[in-house]
C-alpha cells in the first residue's frame, strides 16, 4: 500500500518516527505518551466505526497501544508511516474481535439499529462527525468493513478483498453499495452538516 | 472507458483518482482529460469523501489516555543487554586498576639480597633415593 499522506499533513519523517520508536523500546514513557497522543484519535475512531461500541473501542485502543509499544524494538523505519502502522494494528485487532464474536455466536452479530452509536457522543470530534459515524454504523457489517479498509485505511482493492476473504468483485460491490447508502442518507443533509462543521471549527475543540 | 464506467468507479472509490485501483487509474485519467463532465462526476463523489473525513478521528478522554498509559510496559532490568554488560566491564576495569594502584603503594616484602638468601638456602641438598624399593613401581 503506498503511503498517501492525508490532506494537509506534513511529509512523512521516517527518521523522527524511528527515533520515537527507539525511545519507546528503551522504556521511555514520555515517548510512549507521544505516540499515543499522535494516534489515539485515529485508533479510537477505527474502533468506533468497526466495533460500534464505545467501550469496546476504548479497550481496542488500549490493546493497540500495548501491541505497538511491545513491537517498538522491531520497528522498521521507512516501511510505513507510523500512524498507518498503528491504524493497521487497530484494524487487525478489530477484525480479530469481530471474528471471535462471530465464532462465539456462531452467527453474524445482529446489526445495530440506525444511529446506534450514541453513547459517549461528546467524545466524537464534532456533531457532524457523530452523524456521519452513526450513518456508517448503520451499514451492514461487510459494507462497513469494505468502507473502512478502502476509504479510511487506504487498502488496495486486492489487499482489502484478501483481508475480508472475498473476491475483488465482491469487495467492490460491497463498497459501492455502502457508499450509495451513505450518499442517500448524508447528501440531503450535506449543507447542514458542513455548516455545523464550520461552526465547530470556529469554537475551541475539546483537547485530548 | 465510458462515462457510465467512470461514474460507477467514482461512486465506488470516491472523487480522488489517486485512491482508485491502479488498474483503472490511467484510463480514468485519459477519460478525465477527454470528457468535460468527468470533473463534475469526481467533484460530486468528493462531497461524500469530505463528509466521511469528519468521522476519521474521535477524541479520547483524559481518563482513557491515563488508562492506556498505565499499560506502558515497565522496562525489564535485562531488557538491554548492554546495561549489565557495561556494568560488569566497568567493575572489571576498576578492579584491575585498583589492584595495580594498590600494588604500587605496598612496599616489596623482601629485598633482592633476602631473595637470594632464600634461593640459596636449599643448595647442596640432594635426595638419597637409593634406599627405596622400586619393585612395585
Amino acid at each position: 500500500m503506498p503511503d498517501r499522506p492525508p490532506n494537509g499533513t506534513l511529509p512523512v519523517d521516517y527518521e523522527a518516527d524511528a527515533a520515537l520508536m527507539r525511545r519507546i523500546a528503551s522504556g521511555d514513557k514520555t515517548a510512549g505518551r507521544e505516540l499515543m497522543e499522535r494516534s489515539l484519535g485515529q485508533v479510537l475512531a477505527i474502533g468506533r466505526r468497526i466495533l460500534r461500541d464505545p467501550a469496546e473501542a476504548e479497550d481496542l485502543a488500549q490493546d493497540t497501544f500495548i501491541r505497538a509499544w511491545k513491537a517498538a524494538p522491531d520497528w522498521q523505519p521507512g516501511q510505513a508511516k507510523l500512524e498507518s502502522w498503528m491504524c493497521r494494528i487497530a484494524t487487525n485487532l478489530c477484525l480479530d474481535r469481530l471474528r471471535k464474536k462471530r465464532e462465539a455466536l456462531m452467527e453474524t452479530p445482529p446489526e445495530l439499529r440506525d444511529g446506534a452509536v450514541t453513547a459517549d457522543d461528546a467524545l466524537i470530534a464534532s456533531e457532524t462527525g457523530l452523524r456521519v459515524m452513526a450513518a456508517i454504523a448503520a451499514l451492514p457489517e461487510r459494507q462497513r468493513l469494505a468502507l473502512e479498509l478502502c476509504h479510511f485505511q487506504d487498502y488496495s482493492n486486492i489487499e482489502a478483498a484478501d483481508k475480508l476473504e472475498i473476491s475483488v468483485d465482491a469487495l467492490e460491490s460491497l463498497l459501492a453499495r455502502g457508499r450509495r447508502k451513505l450518499k442517500a442518507k448524508l447528501m440531503p443533509q450535506r449543507e447542514e452538516l458542513m455548516s455545523s462543521l464550520s461552526q465547530a471549527a470556529g469554537s475551541t475543540p475539546e483537547v485530548m | 472507458m465510458d462515462r457510465k464506467r467512470f461514474e460507477d468507479l467514482a461512486e465506488t472509490w470516491g472523487g480522488e483518482l489517486s485512491r482508485w485501483p491502479d488498474a483503472f487509474r490511467a484510463d480514468a485519467a485519459t477519460f478525465l482529460r477527454a470528457d468535460p463532465a468527468a470533473a463534475d462526476i469526481l467533484s460530486d463523489a468528493s462531497e461524500l469523501d469530505d463528509l466521511l473525513e469528519t468521522a476519521r478521528h474521535a477524541d479520547g478522554s483524559e481518563l482513557l489516555a491515563h488508562r492506556i498509559m498505565r499499560s506502558f510496559p515497565k522496562p525489564a532490568f535485562d531488557a538491554d543487554w548492554r546495561r549489565p554488560a557495561m556494568a560488569a566491564a566497568a567493575a572489571l576495569v576498576i578492579g584491575v586498576a585498583g589492584g595495580f594502584a594498590g600494588g604500587a603503594l605496598v612496599p616489596a616484602p623482601f629485598s633482592d639480597e633476602t631473595s637470594l638468601e632464600y634461593a640459596d638456602a636449599f643448595d647442596g641438598l640432594e635426595e638419597d633415593w637409593s634406599a627405596l624399593d622400586w619393585s612395585d613401581a
